[in-house]
């Protein structure tokens, strides 16, 4: 009934979807490490930061400013050698996971950096006075506070990330949002169009829930 | 000496304008002192405290603490050294993502510490702050009060020789600030901990200090035990912080009718740290000289256990009998005279 009504086999949409949850899933997380990591450099070697160095700060604060203004769609197009050392192949859905995990991991690298530098520096230094080394500081200290922070980070992530799924169905990576546009919007399928913007609505909505829930149960 | 400060200078460079945070810092502190740094904010207090930890380091000279350079320390010798100092702050610092008990054992868990050493450690030291009951509860469900008591055991933990203290209670209301001094004079005598406090309440320093340093523009303008300083303040500063808790002024309307009374008078105000000498002190004058004398004012203060009581005279009498006086007061008390 909903294969008639869309006019899409069901196989296709399930397809898209698991392309979606695929790219999403495997570029958060990996971009989500990398990220945090970045965040940690960004936060530790930034002036006043607990090892300070001016010229590792510009170069890396600079690098991820360059990422983040650069478009997607023309990233994917940009880094396409990159992509092919790496996978073996510049199209496909897996192609689309290091355009989308160089996007998102600067993304969430400015974000998660705000989060840990809103930390009472209080805090840093009652960690200092304990005789904390610097990793305990980050683990037992900036961490903990930052939790909440970082979650509703991550969300924001997750959500952009969906937004750029949508545009890897430029490089053959599928996916709901190449759906939509495809099925959708070029062939004047006025209910498939509206069914998957819904649908995806109704995601963005669940993850910014999951994530505002979670980030609740932390703040204490 | 347990801290020592030799010839400590401390400046900031912030957009090319040089701050003198420290000038010139010369003195110590000994074993069992709780030793008070009193000053208006800016004065450098802060900056004089964090050097003893060394979360600031001088700009030159040298502070020695329990027998090491601690400017000159750095790494792994720098974190065993502050193990032995512990800190507690004005807005507490405690993680608030973490229980009592969580933020008790942090400095444990830091040492790498076995859990259940950890946990008979925790248990008895919140005992000692009065918290036992909180164990499991967030900081964000406690009272100012309550936080400072985690902050204390927390310093606690490890068992230092020094604890110092950034402005303690002035986050606290006065009835919780007595209770936390009540406390630090526990960690004080209990357990043998060396205390200094910067804070800009001196009714703290008359409370609980034995000594007292009072910082100006990055100098220590004045120093020494608590009642000899609260006895006879010299710098303007000093006399500033002390008459905001030790009660001097001859009320205006009695001052301005003696004044007008006779010409040939002299008002005075002695102080003295004497013991009780309410009863004594006038009669004993009357007898001796035979000037009129008349009791103005007088204000009785305890000062760490010894009593600072400030008289008001009205002297009346010829030139030489007020004199006579004036020679007395000048040979055994502090005095001075005052005009409208």
């Amino acid at each position: 009934m909903i294969e008639e009504y869309l006019k899409v086999p069901a196989s296709t949409i399930l397809l898209s979807a698991s392309q979606t949850i695929y790219m999403v899933a495997v570029s958060l997380i990996a971009g989500a490490l990398l990220g945090i990591i970045l965040a940690i450099i960004l936060v530790l070697t930034r002036p006043r930061g607990l090892f300070q160095n001016n010229t590792f700060y510009f170069v890396l604060n600079t690098i991820v400013n360059i990422v983040r203004s650069v478009p997607f769609i023309i990233l994917m197009v940009a880094i396409m050698p990159v992509t092919k050392f790496i996978i073996g192949t510049r199209i496909g859905t897996t192609a689309a996971l290091i355009p989308l995990i160089c996007h998102i991991a600067p993304y969430l690298a400015r974000l998660f950096e705000n989060s840990m530098l809103e930390v009472d520096e209080g805090i840093i230094e009652a960690a200092q006075s304990m005789g904390a080394t610097t990793s305990q500081v980050i683990w037992y200290f900036m961490m903990p506070e930052a939790r909440s922070s970082l979650i509703l980070a991550l969300t924001t992530g997750t959500i952009g990330l969906l937004g750029a799924t949508a545009m890897a169905g430029a490089i053959g990576a599928g996916g709901v949002g190449n759906l939509a546009l495809t099925y959708g919007y070029e062939r004047l399928n006025m209910p498939l169009m509206i069914a998957t913007v819904v649908i995806l609505i109704i995601i963005v909505q669940l993850i910014q829930s999951f994530g505002n829930v979670v980030a609740q149960r932390f703040r204490h | 000496m347990i801290i020592k400060f030799d010839n400590v200078e401390k400046t900031y460079i912030a957009k090319s304008i040089t701050v003198n945070a420290c000038k010139n810092i010369n003195f110590s502190v000994e074993e069992g002192d709780i030793f008070g740094v009193v000053g208006y904010s800016g004065a450098g207090k802060s900056t004089l405290i964090r050097m003893v930890n060394a979360l600031e380091r001088p700009t030159s000279g040298k502070v020695t603490v329990n027998g090491e350079v601690i400017n000159e320390l750095k790494g792994s010798d720098l974190r065993k050294a502050r193990k032995n100092i512990s800190m507690i702050f004005q807005n507490f610092n405690l993680i608030n993502a973490k229980t009592v008990y969580e933020n008790v054992a942090m400095p444990l868990i830091l040492n790498h510490t076995p859990k259940e050493e950890i946990k008979k450690r925790v248990k008895d030291i919140l005992s000692f702050v009065e918290l036992s009951d909180k164990a499991n509860t967030y900081p964000s469900n406690l009272s100012g009060g309550q936080k400072q008591r985690v902050g204390i055991a927390r310093a606690l933990t490890t068992d230092p020789s020094i604890l110092l203290c950034d402005e303690p209670t002035s986050a606290l209301d006065p009835k919780t600030t007595d209770a936390i001094l009540k406390l630090l004079l526990k960690v004080n005598k209990a357990l043998n901990v060396t205390i200094m406090i910067i804070t800009h309440q001196i009714n703290i320093v008359q409370k609980i200090c034995n000594k007292v340093a009072v910082m100006e523009d990055g100098h220590i303008v004045e120093i020494g035990e608590v009642k000899e300083v609260f006895a006879k303040p010299k710098q303007a500063i000093t006399k500033a912080f002390v008459s905001t808790v030790v009660d001097e002024d001859i009320p205006e309307t009695i001052f301005a009718s003696s004044a007008a009374e006779t010409k040939n008078g002299k008002i005075l105000k002695v102080r003295c740290l004497d013991g009780n000498v309410c009863d004594t002190f006038v009669p004993a004058l009357r007898e001796m000289f035979s000037a009129n004398i008349k009791t103005l004012f007088m204000s009785v203060n305890e000062v760490q256990g010894s009593i600072l009581t400030i008289i008001g005279l009205h002297v009346t009498g010829s030139d030489d009998q007020i004199k006579e006086v004036e020679e007395y007061l000048g040979k055994v008390y502090e005095y001075k005279e005052v005009k409208l």
